[in-house]
C-alpha cells in the first residue's frame, strides 16, 4: 500500500513537472534547453525543473542540470581521470554527472549507443561522448540534437557536424610530435616500425597518421617498414614488437600508439636483450611506462591530459546549458606533452601521468 | 560380444586419430616450409622460440579446452578466467602479501573454483555448456575489473616472479636459452595427455563425450565426472593466467577476452571435433602450433593485419573441412 501511494505521488509530481515544463519552455525558449526530469526518479520528489527547485526544497538545488557522459571503458585509469575532471567542472556549476561506459565484454559502438539511447530517456541537459566509432555515432548525435540535447565530444571526435564542441588531444599533432622526437633520436635516417591499437578508432588512427605524415613530409631518409595492430592487448603487442626486432635487423626505432602497445613493446625489447639498440617512443602512461622511461628502456612517451579533457568538456557543456556560451572553436586541443627521463618528475608532467 | 565391438571401435578410433594427427603434422610442415622459403628470418632459433612462447599461453587454455570438448561441451569462460586469475595472482603478490608459491597455489584453487561453478551449473543444474560458461565468462570478466580496480597491476620483478615464464632453466642445464614458459606448456601437455589417454578419468571423459546417457545408464556418475572436467579446464585457465602475468610482469584485466575462441580453434584444428567422444592432447598441441606459426609467419611477411585475420579464418575453415570430409569418407 505504501508503495502504491509512493507511486501515485510520483505520478502526480511527474505530471505536475511536465505541465510546469511545458509552460516554462514556452516562456523561456530562448534561454536553455529545459530540463524536465532527473536521472534518478527515486522515492522523493526528484522530478523537478530547475525553476521548481527554488520553490521546493533546497536539498534539490544541486540537481539543476544533468550532464550524461559516455566513455569507452573503465579498464584504464585514463577514464577515471576523465571522470574526475568532469566531476570537478560539474561541482563548479552544481551539475549532476553520470559517467557510463560499456563493460569490458562489450567494447563496441553498439553497446555504447544503447547506453546513450537509454540516457536520452532521462532527458539530460547535455551529452559528453567519447565514441568508439566516429561514423557510427553520428546518427545518435543527430537524434540527441533534434531532441534539444546539446552534444559535446571528448577524447574521440565524431563525423557529425551537430556537436557543439570537442575537447581532446589533437592526435595528429601528438603523432607528429612523436615523429619529430623519433627523427631527432635516430639521426634523421633509418627504419622505424609502428604498433597501434586498431584501424578504426579515431584517436589511434590519427596518432599513427600524424607520425606517418610527419615522416613523409620532413624525413625522406626515414622509412616506416611495418604497422601492426594489437587490439589493446599488451601480449599481442609483445609478440608484434618481438617480430619487428627479429625481422628488421636495421630497425632504429619503434613507435607505440597506446599504453598496451607501449607495455608490450617494453617487454619485447627486454626479452630480446636489445635495450639501447632501438629507440622506443610510447604513448600514454602507467607504472610500467614511467618505470621504463626512468631506467632508459624507453626514450620517452607522449601523454594526453585526460583530466583536462573531462574538465574542459564538462565546463563547456555547463556554460552552454546555463549561460548559452557557445565555444569559439568546435575542435579544441586539451594538450599533450613528450615526457622523458629529464622532465618526468616535474610537477607539470606528473599531473598528466597516472600509475 | 559387446566388449568385442567396443574393442574394435576403439581400434578404429585410434587409427582414425592417427590419420588425423598425420594430417595436422602435414599442415604444420607445409606452413613451416612455406614461411621458411618466404622469409629468411622465419626459421631462426630466436623466432622459433618466439613462436613457441606466444603459443604457450593460449596453448595452456587449449589443453584445458580439449578436456571439455572431448566431453561434449566447451568452456567459453577460459579467456576471462585467465584474466581474473591473473589479476588475483598479481594482487596476492603485490597487495595481499602472499609469497609467490602460496599465491600461485591460491590462484590455481581460484581457477578450479571457477571451473567448479561451470561444472555444477552444467551437471547439476542442467544448463547447456554455452549458457553456463557464457555466464561465468561475464562474471569472471567483471571480477577482473573489480579486483584490479580497472588498472594494470605492475609486479615489477617482485620475488623473481617474472622468471617463472621468462627465465630459462634449460640455459643452465643444456645451454639453450629456451624460456620456461615453453617448458611448462610441454610439461602440462604431457600431463594432460597422460590423464586423457591413460587414466580412468580420461576414459570416462571419452565415454561421456560419445554418449552421456549410455554412460549414466551403465552406472557412471556422469555428473561428478563432468564437473571434474570443467574443474580441470578452470585449472588450465589459471595456469594460463599465471603464465600471462609472469610474462608481462603485470596483470592486465583487459587481456584474455577472446582467447577462448583461439583455444577452440586450435583444438578443432588439432582434429578434436566439436561434439565430443574423440580427440587428443597431441592433436591440440599441433593445432596450437599451426595457429602460432600462421600468425607469426604472416607477421614476418608484413602481411597487413586485416588480411592476417581473413587468412586465419579461411585456413581454419579449410583445415576443418578437409579433416571432416576425410573422416566421413572413412566412416
Amino acid at each position: 500500500m505504501k508503495a502504491s501511494r509512493k507511486l501515485s505521488t510520483l505520478a502526480l509530481l511527474l505530471t505536475a513537472a511536465m505541465l510546469f515544463t511545458l509552460v516554462f519552455t514556452a516562456c523561456t525558449k530562448a534561454n536553455t534547453p529545459a530540463e524536465p526530469t532527473e536521472p534518478k526518479a527515486d522515492t522523493t520528489a526528484a522530478d523537478t525543473t530547475p525553476e521548481q527547485t527554488d520553490e521546493t526544497s533546497d536539498t534539490e538545488s544541486t540537481d539543476s542540470i544533468y550532464i550524461a557522459a559516455f566513455s569507452k571503458g573503465f579498464q584504464h585509469k585514463f577514464y577515471v581521470s576523465e571522470q574526475e575532471g568532469m566531476q570537478a567542472a560539474c561541482d563548479e556549476y552544481g551539475a549532476t554527472l553520470t559517467f557510463e561506459a560499456p563493460d569490458a565484454s562489450n567494447q563496441n559502438i553498439n553497446a555504447q549507443i544503447e547506453l546513450i539511447e537509454a540516457a536520452l530517456g532521462r532527458n539530460p541537459s547535455a551529452l559528453l561522448i567519447a565514441s568508439f566509432d566516429a561514423t557510427a555515432i553520428a546518427p545518435t548525435i543527430e537524434q540527441a540534437t533534434e531532441q534539444g540535447v546539446a552534444v559535446f565530444t571528448f577524447d574521440n571526435t565524431s563525423n557529425s557536424d551537430k556537436i557543439v564542441g570537442h575537447y581532446g588531444t589533437d592526435c595528429k599533432a601528438a603523432g607528429a610530435l612523436a615523429a619529430e622526437k623519433m627523427a631527432e633520436a635516430i639521426g634523421y635516417e633509418g627504419e622505424v616500425a609502428i604498433v597501434s591499437i586498431d584501424q578504426v578508432s579515431n584517436g589511434p588512427v590519427d596518432r599513427r597518421d600524424g607520425f606517418v605524415e610527419y615522416m613523409e613530409a620532413n624525413c625522406p631518409n626515414i622509412k616506416i617498414v611495418d604497422i601492426q595492430y594489437n587490439a589493446d592487448d599488451a601480449l599481442k603487442s609483445l609478440d608484434i614488437c618481438t617480430s619487428y626486432l627479429l625481422n628488421y635487423e636495421n630497425l632504429k626505432g619503434i613507435y607505440a600508439c597506446s599504453q598496451s602497445c607501449s607495455e608490450g613493446m617494453i617487454q619485447a625489447i627486454e626479452e630480446q636483450d636489445r635495450v639501447g639498440d632501438v629507440v622506443l617512443i610510447g604513448f600514454d602512461s602507467g607504472a610500467i611506462m614511467q618505470n621504463a622511461v626512468r631506467n632508459g628502456t624507453m626514450l620517452g612517451a607522449i601523454t594526453q591530459d585526460p583530466y583536462m579533457m573531462g574538465y574542459l568538456s564538462a565546463k563547456a557543456a555547463c556554460e552552454y546549458v546555463l549561460n548559452g556560451v557557445v565555444p569559439e572553436e568546435v575542435i579544441n586541443d586539451s594538450g599533450s606533452v613528450f615526457y622523458t627521463k629529464d622532465n618526468i618528475d616535474t610537477p607539470e608532467v606528473q599531473k598528466m601521468l597516472y600509475e | 560380444m559387446e566388449s568385442k565391438k567396443t574393442h574394435s571401435s576403439i581400434q578404429a578410433n585410434s587409427k582414425k586419430e592417427l590419420m588425423r594427427k598425420l594430417f595436422a603434422v602435414l599442415t604444420l610442415a607445409a606452413m613451416i616450409a612455406f614461411f621458411s622459403l618466404a622469409s629468411k628470418n622465419f626459421l631462426t632459433f630466436k623466432n622459433v622460440v618466439t613462436i613457441l612462447q606466444s603459443c604457450s599461453i593460449t596453448g595452456l587454455l587449449a589443453l584445458g579446452m580439449t578436456f571439455t570438448i572431448v566431453a561434449g561441451g566447451y568452456d567459453l569462460s577460459m579467456g576471462t578466467v585467465l584474466s581474473a586469475t591473473g589479476v588475483i595472482l598479481a594482487n596476492a603478490i603485490v597487495n595481499w602479501g602472499f609469497s609467490v608459491p602460496v599465491a600461485i597455489l591460491f590462484t590455481i584453487v581460484v581457477g578450479a573454483a571457477f571451473g567448479l561453478a561451470n561444472g555444477l551449473l552444467i551437471s547439476k543444474m542442467k544448463l547447456q555448456p554455452f549458457i553456463a560458461t557464457l555466464g561465468i565468462m561475464m562474471v569472471a570478466k567483471g571480477l577482473a575489473v573489480i579486483i584490479s580496480k580497472a588498472t594494470v597491476i605492475y609486479i615489477d620483478g617482485y620475488g623473481g616472479f617474472s622468471q617463472l615464464a621468462g627465465g630459462s632453466v634449460l640455459e643452465s642445464l643444456i645451454g639453450l636459452k629456451i624460456p620456461n614458459s615453453i617448458l611448462i606448456f610441454l610439461v602440462f601437455a604431457v600431463i594432460g595427455s597422460l590423464i586423457l589417454k591413460k587414466s580412468i578419468f580420461g576414459r570416462y571423459i571419452f565415454a561421456i563425450g560419445s554418449n552421456e546417457e549410455a554412460s549414466r545408464m551403465s552406472g557412471l556418475n556422469t555428473d561428478n565426472w563432468m564437473t571434474l572436467v570443467y574443474v580441470t579446464a578452470g585449472i588450465f585457465s589459471a595456469l594460463g593466467g599465471i603464465m600471462m602475468t609472469s610474462r608481462l610482469d603485470s596483470a592486465q584485466p583487459a587481456i584474455g577476452s577472446g582467447y577462448e575462441m583461439d583455444a577452440i580453434a586450435a583444438v578443432v584444428l588439432g582434429g578434436t571435433p566439436l561434439g565430443g567422444g574423440e580427440g587428443s592432447i597431441w592433436g591440440t598441441v599441433l593445432g596450437v602450433l599451426v595457429m602460432g606459426v600462421l600468425l607469426n609467419g604472416l607477421r614476418m611477411l608484413s602481411v597487413k593485419q586485416e588480411w592476417q585475420t581473413i587468412i586465419t579464418g579461411v585456413i581454419i575453415i579449410l583445415a576443418v573441412y578437409v579433416d571432416q570430409r576425410r573422416r566421413t569418407k572413412k566412416d
